[in-house]
């Protein structure tokens, strides 16, 4: 524990640098007034800033070609933004391009998968029923935990495209169509896995856009 | 130094992808930055390293940039983590505790070090490089880059009331080392 001179002592570098707060400077100064020898202790500190000024001074500025190092990095590094931000435009972009027909178009394949997967899963839970096993509560495909999304499918889309798709990622459409719009399910997994799975989902043909669920 | 405010609109044009931008930036605060790289790990081509993670991070993050510090207390924080991960991969590589890492990082005298023989102000030049990388961040942090007592706890991600006992401590352990060199300053 700091006794009051240690903790003006230690208020002091601020002091002769001008960056204390309006209370803590007139609370030096106020000990200052009482302890007119503690202004000895501003001259070390005087003598500690200038050593550590040309200290500084002392390193020569990084070499010429840290600026060319640089450009070549930002070249190929990606810039980290956030997924949501990513997802975001790339809604506003869908949308604004998008003419009613066209959304009708996209919609109806996946529309149509969603019916297969409603049967298939309606299929699984009968299914388990019907097995004299444990189970928990939530079913894999109806309720699990994986990260969900807005998918809109590209309007040239087929069933077949959109099913195989979703077989690649072991995800499931769990609603929809809404504005368009469907609720994709991914599996239980990580989230550099999930973030690939988005990743795929954004570079594949059958998509057209696809969002963070709110 | 550059004003505040330039730098705040420098930070917000590489937020948007302005890479001149960023050269900008990197001309008018690579020197400082670059000069607190090396006084913590002691070596200009590991400090040159590190400078290039740093201006890069700045980059890839300047949209996370918020605004609640200014820019160069910004960078300051992130060339004192990168800095100080350069220093814990170095000590795990070699394999041995903290303390020694430190010292080993710390230990080797650069000719301008080895050349202070003469005067005050050289032997106090002396004596802070061989003090902690932590104790010479926070007299650096204060005396040369000028920040106040609430940027140095952003800068470390310490409380402030850490800040004001370790800055103490630093210029207590200064005192130390210069009393063994014969120079007592009647202080602590």
């Amino acid at each position: 524990m700091l006794s009051e001179r240690d903790e003006i002592e230690a208020l002091m570098p601020w002091y002769l640098s001008g960056k204390l707060d309006a209370n803590s400077r007139a609370r030096v100064e106020r000990y200052l007034e009482m302890h007119p020898e503690q202004h000895s202790h501003l001259a070390l500190i005087r003598e500690e800033s200038d050593a550590t000024v040309a200290a500084n001074e002392a390193i020569a500025a990084p070499g010429t070609e840290s600026l060319d190092r640089l450009r070549a990095s930002i070249g190929t590094a990606p810039r980290r933004r956030s997924l949501w931000a990513q997802l975001s435009e790339r809604l506003a972009d869908w949308i604004s391009d998008l003419a009613p027909s066209q959304l009708v178009l996209a919609t109806a394949a996946a529309a149509l998968v969603v019916m297969l997967q409603a049967a298939m899963i309606g299929g699984l839970i009968m299914e388990r029923a019907a097995t004299p096993t444990y189970q928990t509560a939530s079913g894999e495909e109806s309720t699990g935990n994986g990260v969900e999304l807005l998918v809109g499918f590209a309007e040239s889309a087929t069933a077949g495209e959109i099913s195989a798709l979703l077989e690649q990622l072991d995800a499931v459409l769990v609603d929809g169509p809404r504005a368009g719009l469907y609720r994709l399910r991914l599996p239980e997994q990580g989230d550099e896995e999930s973030e690939a799975a988005i990743e795929l989902l954004n570079e594949s043909e059958v998509v057209k856009v696809v969002l963070p669920k709110r | 130094m550059q004003s505040h405010a330039e730098e705040r609109a420098l930070l917000k044009a590489i937020a948007a992808g302005d890479a001149k931008a960023l050269e900008r930036l990197f001309a008018q605060a690579q020197k400082r930055v670059f000069r607190f790289l090396v006084r913590i790990v002691r070596n200009e081509a590991v400090a040159e390293e590190l400078l290039n993670e740093v201006f890069l991070s700045v980059w890839q993050n300047a949209r996370r940039y918020e605004g609640r510090s200014e820019p160069m207390t910004w960078m300051l924080s992130i060339a004192h983590n990168k800095a100080v991960s350069a220093i814990r991969k170095k000590t795990e590589v070699l394999g041995v505790d903290d303390e020694v890492g430190k010292n080993l990082v710390a230990g080797e005298d650069t000719p301008d070090i080895a050349a202070q023989k003469h005067d005050k102000s050289a032997k106090i030049r002396a004596c802070m490089m061989e003090l902690s990388p932590d104790h010479r961040a926070i007299l650096d942090l204060v005396y040369y880059q000028e920040q106040s007592v609430a940027e140095v706890a952003e800068v470390l991600d310490i409380p402030e009331s850490t800040v004001k006992t370790r800055m103490f401590y630093a210029r207590k352990k200064l005192s130390e080392l210069l009393r063994k060199r014969g120079i007592d300053r009647g202080w602590p």
